[in-house]
């Protein structure tokens, strides 16, 4: 026991080395918690929300964006949802086709691992959330979501000085939330929350009951007997960007 | 320390430009981002590029002050006050510029509380706090006789004097001793340093949403490049204040020369894999480098002011001049900071999705940045900031008591 004492060296080091060695394992067990898990349904968390755009019934009629920026009063330059176009081929052989892309609310997104308050969390129902009082403001994520799918709120309006609409509270994440200069969510990154607010109330998002194509289906697909449940089965459906790895949790059918 | 009016005038001026910048800061504060012309599809600008410039400077001078104190190179050893101390005003300056470009900036000692293991950044701004003390206390080791020898000459009662003297007599202080604690430290300095701006390298290395970002040599060109900033600016602060024999400049400049072809290296390589790959994402940011909007930057100022006028300058051999040292690591400096700029910019201005940017119509959902006038007003203000702190430090601490 006497012979091999711990000196100061010896101690530093050793002590490097075991923080070192937590916070690799650390590293290891995030990264490889669950990474499977959309492989396999039904998963074993009681709530999974998921969104089914079948793109063959879209008509790129762009409702969903306004009843978007309806429900959530977003400032200009703040879309939560928008609909990307692509063209194809020349007058009179050419066809318009569309994509409307929300939040992906990934099942291992990327924007979570990033942030460095951890302000934006995965809930256990699937929605990926953010804390507007924890956000500092950095944009790591709006810069690392593979989806485009996040704004920074500047802090402009429409109108000078904001009119009763701009004004009006937002009930983003559950909470009340009115826009007043320098306060959340001024300053923010904000996106998609899939209406929290209005799935808590039993409603569905605003973008699936404006759609007048019925192009948009949202479910709990751990629920016996959703609308998505057969799409889920039969594997008939594909993710945007599938090859990052980031399992969204929004579903596509159809060609875009 | 003896001219007083001289003193004094610094004093005033940096008082002064103190509360001016705190004026401008609170413009800032209730403004928000809004004076910025970032954007929602480049999200990061100016600042971010300054920030990552001036926190490689920090680790390129700690790493020349370690050359020095902790792996023995003697040749070396007379630069280490001034790298030191330039490392502890870089890595300052970079804070300031990373403060500024946060929205909320009130909340900035938030990352101290609110941890995310996950997070590259998190990290980072731990790493940084540790680092920063770290300088700090080598900095008081290496200078602390000098600085204690002043104090007992002066035998001024004052605060200061009582707290560090601790009345006691200068001959019972340890000085032999010092050199061994600067050199023990500096065995956690040297990794720390390079986890420091590799990590900064990293935070744009990991996000699998940007392929030009997304591979393994990035923190290494982000080291390099580091190195080449922090050697330069070495040799322009010795020739600008006529400090440093002549052959120890010159041999500084030939490791400036190494370190710039290995960073050309490294560049063409991840140049020459992304244009064999021939994938969109590799192609299309090289495009926007030599021949698109960022073209001019690329060519002038990378290419041109970063490499081929320092090379020009040594293969021209101008033995007789320093000027001709400092404008080459002058012209040096910049082209790295231009570097830093065609890092972070080029491949935000790559939407993430087909359409993003034709999606919506909005002067924020742009994928043109050009800084605002605004930005580079608080970029230059930042500058002359850290400048004036750097001289009044120079002023006030023996930097170069042993240096010349």
């Amino acid at each position: 026991m006497n012979q091999d004492k711990i000196d100061r060296r010896k101690a530093i080091l050793g002590l490097g080395l075991t923080g070192m060695g937590m916070a690799f394992g650390e590293l290891l067990r995030v990264s490889l918690n669950e990474s499977d898990k959309w492989t396999k349904y039904p998963s074993s968390k009681k709530q999974q929300y998921a969104m089914l755009i079948n793109l063959d019934l879209c008509i790129g009629c762009n409702s969903c964006t306004i009843a978007c920026k309806q429900e959530n009063h977003t400032p200009p330059g703040v879309q939560y949802n928008i609909v990307l176009k692509k063209r194809e081929g020349t007058y009179p052989q050419c066809k318009e086709r569309y994509l409307p892309r929300p939040c992906m609310h990934c099942e291992k997104p990327p924007c979570v691992k990033v942030c460095p308050v951890g302000a934006t969390k995965k809930r256990k129902d699937g929605i990926v959330d953010i804390d507007y009082n924890k956000c500092i403001g950095c944009r790591y994520c709006l810069t690392a979501c593979p989806y485009g799918a996040r704004a920074y709120d500047f802090g402009e309006n429409y109108y000078t000085p904001p009119n009763s609409f701009e004004k009006a509270r937002s009930y983003e994440y559950g909470n009340e939330w009115v826009r007043e200069k320098g306060k959340s969510p001024i300053n923010n990154v904000r996106k998609c929350h899939f209406c929290l607010h209005r799935i808590k109330k039993g409603l569905e998002p605003a973008c699936v009951q404006s759609c007048m194509a019925q192009a948009r289906t949202f479910a709990d697909i751990n629920q016996v007997g959703n609308a998505i449940t057969t799409n889920i089965a039969n594997e008939n459906f594909w993710r945007l960007k599938d090859e990052l790895g980031t399992f969204p949790s929004v579903l596509y059918v159809g060609k875009f | 320390m003896t001219n007083r009016p001289v003193y004094y005038l610094w004093s005033f001026l940096l008082i002064l430009f103190t509360v001016i910048g705190f004026l401008i800061l609170y413009f800032r504060t209730t403004q928000g981002l809004i004076i910025t012309n970032l954007n929602n599809i480049i999200g990061w600008g100016l600042w971010v590029s300054f920030y990552i410039f001036f926190i490689g400077l920090s680790m390129g001078c700690y790493l020349i002050f370690s050359l020095g104190y902790v792996l023995d190179f003697k040749k070396f050893k007379s630069l280490g006050p001034l790298a030191l101390y330039s490392a502890l005003i870089c890595l300052i300056t970079g804070f300031l510029f990373i403060l500024i470009d946060i929205g909320h900036m009130g909340r900035f000692w938030t990352v101290f509380i609110n941890r995310n293991t996950t997070s590259i950044l998190s990290w980072e701004l731990h790493l940084y706090v540790v680092y920063l003390l770290i300088i700090i206390i080598q900095l008081w080791f290496l200078l602390r006789k000098d600085i204690l020898n002043h104090l007992y000459k002066s035998r001024k009662e004052s605060f200061f004097t009582k707290i560090l003297l601790q009345n006691r007599e200068l001959s019972s202080f340890n000085w032999e001793r010092d050199s061994t604690i600067i050199k023990n430290i500096g065995y956690i300095g040297i990794p720390l340093a390079i986890a420091v701006h590799g990590g900064t390298g990293a935070i744009f290395a990991v996000i699998k949403a940007r392929s030009f970002w997304n591979t393994g040599l990035f923190p290494i060109v982000f080291l390099v490049s580091a190195s080449v900033s922090g050697v330069a600016l070495q040799i322009f602060l010795l020739t600008l204040f006529k400090r440093g024999k002549k052959n120890l400049i010159k041999s500084l400049y030939n490791v400036l020369l190494i370190l710039i072809l290995f960073d050309l290296v490294l560049f063409l390589s991840q140049f020459i894999v992304g244009i064999y790959s021939d994938l969109p994402g590799q192609t299309s940011i090289l495009q926007i480098l030599t021949t698109g909007s960022f073209s001019k930057l690329f060519w002038l100022g990378q290419i041109g002011v970063g490499i081929f006028i320092p090379l020009l300058i040594f293969f021209l051999d101008f033995n007789k001049y320093t000027l001709a040292y400092m404008v080459g690591a002058l012209s040096s400096l910049i082209g790295v900071f231009v570097t830093r700029m065609n890092l972070v910019i080029p491949q935000l201005t790559i939407p993430v999705l087909n359409g993003l940017v034709e999606a919506y119509e909005s002067a924020r959902v742009t994928n043109v940045y050009i800084p605002s006038t605004i930005e580079w007003i608080f970029s230059f203000g930042i500058l002359l900031f850290s400048t004036l702190i750097f001289l009044y430090g120079l002023y006030l601490l023996p930097i170069f008591s042993d240096a010349s």
